[in-house]
């Protein structure tokens, strides 16, 4: 049983360690992962405390939830990450993979008689739980043959069309990938769906609690479809596209899939940028 | 349909006697290394006063 659990903490812990690619500017932009990690954690916790809602445990699991909370939120407050890290594989991962197993077996054994039951009843709002299901990567390493083979071929095929061009004089555009600085004052508003079709207005910044920094993140997953969206903190900077292009617009940073990216609340778009972390 | 929300007025029991007695102990532990950050945070200041202090009488 335990050796079937650790082998989940391995596929874990790709997926922490494939957020340093492509990131390898200034040292404090290395906690990011780790507080990305943390904040998956605590994610986790609290589906787990959905699911544990309906049973006489569910105030234990939600306290477990809090309490794991404000150890995330004193640590990375004080920049601790690693402290930060080592508590969670010492602790929030062995206790998130006992009770989501207890309660699986449970739920599979309560499910076995009423065969043609309805859905169980834990996502009433599908939403917000889109994030932090699915442990993806695995056969996509960048070392193995395939990915190799497919890299090289496009590798030719870009050759191949530079040749043919070479003596066009077309020009191939250049796509940036600009150094942006979180600002971490600063506060924007965004438009949120209420559960009555209305709108609500909501701020976000550097500064906000871990939940509504997780209220944005999953608001932001559910309108792009993206999972695993975790929010970064706010920058300014110059969008071309815009009208407005001569004034620089404060807009959201967000971490997804290893790389950051700022979002234009306006057209919601994403634009990959670097991020360069002010040491405080 | 009706006995199946019966069974979640009155659910049952769902975790073993040992699991909650783990719960309990898992809370508790969590308490313990939040209070120990806070005593190390306290416990750094003490020496950094100890230090400057030994410093000006010296």
């Amino acid at each position: 049983m335990i050796r079937l659990l650790r082998s989940l903490f391995g596929l874990k812990g790709v997926t922490g360690n494939r957020t340093v690619v492509g990131s390898p500017e200034s040292p404090e932009s290395k906690h990011l992962p780790y507080i990305e990690e943390s904040t998956r954690r605590l994610q986790l916790l609290f589906e787990l405390y959905n699911r544990y809602k309906n049973t006489p445990h569910g105030q234990q699991v939600k306290a477990v939830y809090e309490k794991t909370q404000r150890i995330h939120t004193y640590l990375a407050g004080r920049n601790r990450v690693h402290e930060l890290e080592v508590f969670h594989l010492q602790h929030t991962d062995h206790f998130l993979s006992t009770f989501t197993a207890i309660i699986n077996v449970h739920q599979q054994q309560h499910k076995a008689p009423a065969p043609a039951a309805p859905p169980p009843p834990q996502r009433p709002a599908g939403k917000p739980e889109i994030i932090g299901r699915t442990l993806v990567i695995g056969p996509f390493r960048r070392d193995r043959k395939e990915v190799k083979a497919a890299r090289m071929q496009n590798r030719e095929t870009s050759q191949q069309v530079f040749v043919d061009i070479a003596d066009t004089k077309t020009e191939i555009p250049k796509l940036a990938e600009p150094e942006i600085a979180i600002n971490t004052y600063s506060k924007i508003v965004y438009l949120r769906e209420d559960i009555s079709d209305g709108l609500t207005t909501n701020e976000i910044g550097f500064t906000s609690t871990p939940e509504e920094k997780q209220t944005f993140a999953n608001h932001i997953a559910a309108r792009l479809g993206l999972e695993h969206v975790t929010y970064v903190g706010n920058a300014l900077v110059y969008i071309q596209t815009h009208t407005s292009a001569h004034s620089p617009e404060m807009v959201p940073v967000i971490h997804w899939n290893g790389s950051p990216y700022v979002l234009s609340l306006e057209d919601y778009r994403l634009f990959p940028v670097r991020t360069f972390r002010k040491s405080r | 349909m009706t006995e199946d929300n019966k069974q979640q007025n009155t659910p049952k029991k769902l975790l073993t006697e040992e699991q909650e007695t783990i719960l309990d102990l898992y809370i508790q532990k969590l308490d313990a290394v939040y209070e120990q950050l806070k005593t190390s945070e306290q416990v750094q200041v003490e020496i950094e006063t100890q230090h400057l202090k030994k410093i000006l009488f010296k």
